[in-house]
């Protein structure tokens, strides 16, 4: 090919990408290089706009400076971190539902199929029956029967119709299922509450039958099962360092995983004798294995070896603490709470409520999103070799998944973990806007909807730029981490 | 494929030649003008008579029509006012709650001459939304309706419980009293609470009531110069805790969870009347515009008015929703006319009748058709409380230069939000709400040195009240900007 020609083609190249290329200067380049330089400003569109023409001044840090020592921004990053919590359930939850719709589940038989109706129906009828006696709304028991309709629509339309159910969230406009997830949280006449109130009025009877003062006692069995949790996460991890498995790095994040919940049981635990047991147990505990890590020979070992797994390891003891923790504490409280019947939450009125009810909605809409689709593809991508490999040798089907499912899932997962936390610290606007107003008491408020409210409530475009800037620097410094090690644990 | 995309863009070729041919042609000899406001669909009605005002009046072209046509812009939700606003795209007319956030942002044209000249100024309205309209002594809009919120009353579902409608005037203390009594009764033999006194004063609906509760104690939100919160001298923690008490001990009103159950909104389409109507809340706070919902029952039910309570200098919150010019419109001098068509009898005959709020000028609150209109006996000698307490105790809300609405809005409201979810008690509250508004303060004051400069001249002149306030010596009314405090020390003299 002459010079000539490859400067036409490349000329031609360029005239086909021009249109793509100048949109994507002027709309995304532009501005983004814009909010920089305003972050450094004192922009205020009360104070600069095309009426008033006061000069703009340089503030350098300012802008910075006054949002990090703003009490109101750490609050906001706090509840945005909150909802990331319910990240790694959303993965979980979008992997199982993507598992489940892998499978046929269409009738093999006209005759099955028949069978399966029928009992579908007989079910439809207990379950109506039951509600019925729990003197459940209409709604509910509208809800219930659909959900056992939809049981029975997939024994006829396969898991095509499941796979349609489960991305219709998806498709869905997000205004129109936050109201509709506002009226299913309605305090007095929702379906959540009309499901859940009789549920909480036996388990009253129940409670008052055994006693709140025995319930009370269960207390002890989680504090327990809190101790056990946290003495087999930091014995895992210790041997896995012995076994070279873990790096003193890795070993580190892991170990402060699991110790995390002591120190809020440290602070939260109520002044008396059983509790101060508890936390010199748990002290001890973490003393013992600190010491221990000093005994055990270390040969050397690059410093972020197993990290991945540390991080797995430390992040569920860490979940099954706090769980336990909560547990504990509800125990703890049975006697105080059965002064009054059971009932539902405020869910979105409740300052303590607010969040986990959006973060619960989120599951919903998560689950069935394109994380289930990308994790449907992956898995209809599988190694079938892998897979009769396993059989042949006699593997369980958790032991299929865990060792040979799991691992191949693992590139995919990464992407998704790392568009998740990109999502998350980016996201919570839409939702709080239409559901709470960012209530109560700022409660749902996160760092988008605080851009919005600095931004365009009260014009200050530049404080507004800076704190999007932040959010950009702590989504990349996330980003950076994840595939840092996130590449590290697929390659393990 | 070729095939397919040529018919493609011959279909969408053809559909905007259809939708050219289809558009109503617009006279481009005779300008429009585009008026910012709410989805109202009396609206329609003020427009055509606009038109016909033109006409009646002489502002016409050669021809005999009106010289200026408008064109409703509904939808303006207020971010959208301003992004539109600083952008140079906003409609030439728009109607303002809180004129003085746009009047800081200098979108608003000044109206002071043509307001003499057309007759829309101070003098054709309402004395006490001096302070709504007026900035620095020049006018920057005129109000479309005046309201007054207060409680209205359905007097038919007191009089099943076999109670009289409460009085006009009322104290905290008789409010309470009566509330816990209608309580009682309209529950009695019921599994839970469905009937509540009042709906709780949420969202917009907050500022107004507890600003009302607050100055009957003597307080302000700020100081007499604006330049200090002062929701820390108590009055804003008792207006709190009384919230507070009858939503949980006294239950006169529904917590956010069960209004939230009731589904009620505010505003003029929501659920909130149908409550009202069913007998759920024995009165509603809101404004005169209720009338308009009523008006269209086939038997509205027999309405009275009470003020809001006070605990000891009565007083009630006027506000406005005020037509602005905008500074960026082609076609201000045309604009000025509607505003001149504001004050006209034509406009608020219209007011009158059509009962969106009170009418802009005070001389039509005393004709029959306003005080009893003859197709609504239900309502007669309920228009005369809403037209005294507009006349008599009302003062406008209180806004700080230093400080947008806006914040005082957010900060007060998540006090109270605070209060209601047990984060913080009532004092606790009011403490970080005040600090929180002087924090916001600095922070303005902070990159702007004329306004820090007007800050320290005010501040000067605040220093100077303190110490006559010591000395326990008269403090003129020329040294107060805060209209609450201008009227307080007045009616105290």
């Amino acid at each position: 090919m002459t010079k000539n020609k490859e400067f036409k083609n490349t000329l031609l190249g360029l005239a086909f990408l021009s249109p793509n290329i100048l949109g994507f200067s002027i709309f995304t380049i532009f501005p983004l290089g814009f909010s920089l330089v305003m972050a450094f400003s004192n922009w205020d569109l009360s104070q600069h706009n095309i009426f008033h023409s006061n000069p703009i001044h340089w503030v350098f840090f300012d802008n910075f400076s006054a949002l990090l020592s703003s009490n109101e921004f750490w609050k906001f990053f706090k509840n945005t971190l909150f909802f990331m919590l319910g990240i790694p359930v959303s993965i979980a939850g979008s992997l199982m539902a993507a598992i489940l719709l892998n499978q046929d589940l269409k009738a093999p038989s006209k005759k099955i199929r028949n069978q399966l109706i029928l009992g579908s129906l007989l079910i439809l009828g207990i379950i109506v029956t039951i509600m019925t006696g729990l003197k459940a709304s209409v709604i509910s028991i509208f809800l219930s029967s659909i959900f056992t309709l939809i049981l029975m629509g997939g024994l006829l339309g396969g898991s095509t119709l499941y796979r349609t159910l489960f991305y219709t969230p998806h498709f869905t406009a997000g205004v129109a299922t936050f109201i509709l997830w506002k009226k299913l949280y309605n305090p007095q006449s929702g379906p959540l509450t009309n499901f859940l109130q009789p549920v909480l009025d036996h388990v009253s009877i129940f409670i008052e039958f055994v006693g709140s003062e025995n319930i009370g006692f269960l207390k002890y069995a989680a504090a327990t099962l809190c101790f056990l949790s946290l003495s087999y996460g930091l014995k895992t991890i210790l041997k896995m360092r012995k076994e070279l498995e873990l790096g003193n790095g890795s070993f580190a994040i892991a170990y402060f995983l699991s110790a995390l919940p002591s120190y809020f049981i440290v602070k939260w635990s109520p002044d008396n004798p059983v509790s101060a047991v508890l936390q010199i147990i748990l002290i001890g505990t973490l003393f013992y294995y600190f010491a221990s890590f000093f005994k055990v020979s270390k040969p050397k070992t690059p410093i972020d070896d197993g990290i991945g797994k540390a991080i797995w390891i430390g992040f569920i003891s860490m979940t099954a603490q706090f769980i336990l923790i909560g547990l504990c504490n509800l125990f703890q409280n049975i006697p105080a709470i059965m002064q009054s019947p059971l009932s539902t939450p405020n869910w979105l009125t409740d300052y303590n409520w607010a969040k986990p009810s959006l973060m619960f909605m989120g599951f919903w809409a998560s689950i069935g999103s394109n994380q289930m689709l990308l994790y449907l593809a992956a898995l209809s991508n599988l190694s079938p070799e892998l897979q009769e490999a396993a059989e042949i040798d006699g593997a369980s089907k958790f032991q299929k998944f865990w060792n040979v499912t799991w691992p191949q899932l693992a590139p995919v997962t990464f992407f998704i973990s790392i568009m998740a936390v990109i999502q998350g610290m980016q996201g919570g606007f839409e939702v709080a806007k239409t559901m709470t107003g960012g209530g109560p008491a700022g409660a749902t408020t996160t760092l988008e909807y605080y851009i919005y409210d600095e931004g365009f409530a009260s014009g200050r475009l530049a404080y507004a730029s800076a704190i999007s800037w932040v959010l950009f620097a702590m989504i990349f410094l996330l980003t950076l981490f994840n595939w840092r090690f996130g590449n590290r644990f697929i390659d393990e | 494929m070729n095939k397919l995309i040529i018919f493609c863009i011959f279909m969408i070729l053809m559909g905007s030649l259809y939708i050219i041919l289809t558009e109503p042609h617009s006279d481009d000899s005779i300008p429009t003008l585009y008026w910012v406001t709410d989805a109202n669909p009396t609206r329609y009605q003020q427009i055509e008579l606009f038109h016909d005002w033109l006409i009646q009046n002489k502002h016409t072209t050669p021809e005999g029509n009106a010289i200026v046509r408008i064109k409703l812009e509904t939808g303006g939700i207020d971010n959208k006012k301003l992004i539109h606003g600083v952008s140079g795209v906003a409609g030439d007319l728009i109607d303002l709650s809180d004129i003085d956030q746009y009047q800081k942002l200098g979108i608003l044209e000044d109206v002071t001459e043509q307001g003499k000249s057309l007759g829309f100024d101070i003098h054709q309205t309402f004395p006490s939304l001096k302070p709504s309209l007026y900035f620095n002594d020049k006018q920057y809009g005129y109000p479309c309706n005046v309201s007054i919120h207060s409680c209205w009353v359905n007097s038919e579902t007191f009089a099943k419980l076999e109670m009289e409608a409460p009085p006009e005037k009322w104290d905290v203390e008789t409010f309470e009293k009566i509330g816990k009594e209608f309580v009682l009764k309209a529950n009695k033999e019921k599994e839970r609470q469905e009937v509540f006194f009042m709906n709780k004063p949420s969202d917009w609906l907050l500022i107004p009531w507890l600003t009302t509760l607050i100055r009957s104690m003597g307080q302000s939100t700020f100081n007499e110069t604006l330049t200090d919160s002062t929701l820390d001298q108590g009055a804003f923690a008792e207006a709190l805790r009384l919230n507070l008490k009858w939503v949980e001990e006294d239950h006169l009103f529904p917590s956010s969870a069960e209004a939230s159950s009731f589904n009620s909104e505010g505003g003029f389409g929501g659920s909130l009347m149908s409550l009202f109507l069913e007998g759920n809340y024995g009165m509603i706070t809101t404004g005169r515009w209720v009338l308009v919902r009523l008006r269209d029952l086939e038997e509205p039910p027999r309405v009275s008015v009470s003020r809001y309570p006070f605990k000891y200098f009565e007083n009630s919150v006027v506000m406005t929703r005020a037509a602005c010019i905008y500074k960026g419109s082609k076609h201000k001098k045309l604009a000025a006319l509607f505003l001149s068509f504001l004050a006209s009898q034509t406009y608020n005959e219209q007011i009158v009748q059509c009962a969106d709020a009170l009418p802009s000028n005070p001389k039509y609150l005393h004709s029959n058709e306003f005080l009893k209109p003859i197709h609504f006996p239900n309502e007669w000698g309920a228009h005369e409380v809403p037209a005294r307490s507009a006349q008599e105790i009302s003062i406008a809300e209180t806004k700080s230069p230093y400080i947008s609405y806006s914040s005082i809005v957010k900060v007060i409201r998540e006090a109270d939000e605070k209060v209601q979810n047990h984060i913080s008690e009532p004092v606790e509250a009011a403490k970080e709400a005040n600090l929180a508004i002087r924090e916001e303060i600095q922070r303005n004051l902070k990159h702007r040195p004329k306004l820090k400069k007007q800050f320290d001249k005010d501040k000067f002149r605040q220093n100077q009240i303190n110490r006559m306030k010591e000395n326990g010596e008269k403090i003129p009314t020329s040294l107060i900007s805060n209209p609450f405090y201008k009227k307080y020390y007045n009616d105290k003299k």
